[in-house]
């Protein structure tokens, strides 16, 4: 893979990485260095895609684990920070990124994969290496519970 | 206010990326570079919770005196390396090797199959006068705790300075160095790799590739990867080419030293969901690898699930302290071929084997179950 079709791909993954990072971790300088780290990450790995079209989702899998490191690493060193409301504000629709933050983040993540960024059911399995079935299950959840969370506010 | 999930846009969720993650992106992409590619840990593999304070540990180092192992896992990781494994990496002796105007000399030589360590002090040839570092040249000197500190303090200069603004500072030309350890493709899996400052100068570049510990000939053939550039302080953009040399190095093959048994109690499971079958130890001269099977109970579990409670349990010792971190600074599950059984590995610093190991669940000392070695 040469350099100049990564980076026109991360370009493109770009917003897409931006939005997977917030569903995981829970402020901007924290995302800002995921996006860096799983960039810099693909790059050394490039040579393991096994096509460019997986490229996105390979690309997506490796950025959800820098953000679990990230977010281990905070477990074991201080206390979660919460996001400042303000944050939502800009939002096109804050209630609706309130109600998705309160989303168990095991139930968040494939919502957003799916029908955030249009990701096959067996893509976002595959991103986040669980069966069918379990993806399925967590969809459902998923919006079950943003239904009530959007009914509670 | 009731609203329909087919209205629903999800994106609304979310806001555009700032214009600030944008450019440090912008910036880490143009930074890429078409070469040998970097290799660091996977945290998701990494357990020790130590890992990430590695910058901010102190380093007491002696005037004159050369890191190596040793002081890597002493100062960083509170921890130590086995007798063994000291004798093995003096055993193994040293290579040298000249790349322009730095000469490398690689040692701490060790190889039991799971781990491969190398440990290479850079030293620029005699009369050439630059700063030498191991750290991306834009980090701050200070970034690498107190022996970037250190370091800082015998140039004279702030500590928040990056190195290629200490260089601009006292006008001298700036190298950076990096030296790896290559593993054959087939058996290797995720590295690490680190530079310490040592007061004379020069610094030791550690690196150490996990290996998948399949193969059993008598010495593995490794590469290691050398690599100066010459670093244009003036303009980022305009680097000149760097150097760079591939060498071979033969290591022997550390065979495993004994294997020991523990005893599990019967039906031991964790959250209903995992049963404990067997813990069994390998003793080699780096220190002892826990090879334990577990089953999983429940159909419906994830691997994630499965994985999380798996990482949820701990070796300690019987009073409930942490045993010293394993030279590997890793563990966890190796891999779920044969899911629903699923064998984790995780290394301890140790001599010997001990008596008594605890498995405590959850870090709660009130959990700790004893597994005795079975005589």
């Amino acid at each position: 893979m040469d350099k100049g079709f990564f980076i026109a791909e991360i370009e493109a993954c770009s917003e897409m990485m931006y939005r997977v990072a917030w569903s995981i971790l829970r402020n901007e300088t924290d995302v800002q260095d995921a996006l860096q780290d799983a960039a810099l990450k693909a790059w050394e790995k490039r040579s393991k895609v096994r096509e460019e079209k997986y490229f996105r989702t390979w690309l997506i899998r490796i950025l959800i684990n820098v953000c679990y490191d990230i977010q281990r690493r905070h477990r074991n060193t201080v206390p979660l920070e919460k996001i400042p409301a303000q944050t939502y504000a800009k939002a096109p629709d804050p209630e609706l990124a309130i109600a998705l933050r309160a989303v168990p983040e095991k139930l968040r993540l494939p919502l957003v994969l799916c029908y955030c960024e249009g990701m096959s059911y067996e893509e976002a399995a595959d991103v986040l290496r669980i069966p069918m079935t379990t993806l399925r299950g967590r969809l459902n959840r998923g919006k079950d519970a943003l239904r009530k969370e959007l009914k509670a506010e | 206010m009731k609203r329909d999930m087919k209205e629903i846009d999800l994106q609304n969720a979310f806001w555009p990326m700032t214009d600030e993650c944008h450019d440090k992106l912008s910036t880490a992409l143009s930074g890429l570079r078409e070469e040998e590619p970097v290799k660091r840990f996977t945290a998701r593999t990494v357990l020790i919770a130590a890992c990430i304070i590695v910058a901010l540990m102190a380093v007491a180092l002696a005037a004159g005196q050369i890191l190596g192992w040793t002081d890597f896992y002493s100062d960083f990781y509170n921890t130590f390396v086995p007798d063994g494994a000291k004798q093995v990496m003096q055993d193994n002796g040293e290579a040298s090797y000249t790349v322009g105007p730095v000469n490398f000399t690689v040692g701490g030589l060790y190889c039991d199959g799971h781990i491969a360590t190398a440990s290479t002090n850079a030293r620029l040839a005699e009369g050439v006068n630059a700063l030498l570092t191991g750290s991306d040249p834009y980090d701050a000197i200070g970034a690498n705790g107190e022996n970037g500190e250190m370091i800082a303090q015998k140039l004279g200069v702030d500590p928040e300075l990056s190195w290629v603004d200490a260089a601009k500072e006292l006008k001298i030309p700036l190298y950076s160095v990096r030296a790896i350890l290559e593993a054959p493709e087939e058996y290797s899996g995720e590295a690490m790799e680190d530079p310490m400052f040592n007061d004379d100068g020069s610094l030791t570049y550690f690196s150490m590739p996990l290996l998948n510990g399949k193969f059993d000939g008598e010495a593995m053939e490794f590469g290691i990867y050398l690599r100066v550039q010459e670093i244009n302080a003036e303009d980022p953009e305009q680097q000149p080419e760097a150097l760079k040399e591939h060498k071979s190095i033969s290591i022997p093959l550390e065979k495993v030293m004994e294997t020991k048994e523990y005893t599990v109690p019967a039906n031991l499971t964790v959250e209903d969901t995992v049963r404990l079958d067997s813990v069994r130890g390998d003793l080699f001269p780096g220190g002892l690898y826990l090879t334990a099977s577990y089953t999983v109970l429940k159909e419906s579990i994830s691997e994630d699930d499965a994985v999380d409670i798996l990482y949820s349990l701990e070796y300690v010792q019987p009073n409930g302290d942490s045993f010293p971190t394993g030279m590997s600074l890793s563990g966890g599950v190796k891999d779920f071929d044969t899911w629903p059984v699923v064998e984790t590995e995780d290394m301890i610093s140790t001599n010997e084997f001990p008596e008594k190991i605890g498995l405590m669940i959850n870090g709660d000392e009130d959990s700790i179950v004893m597994l005795e070695l079975k005589k």
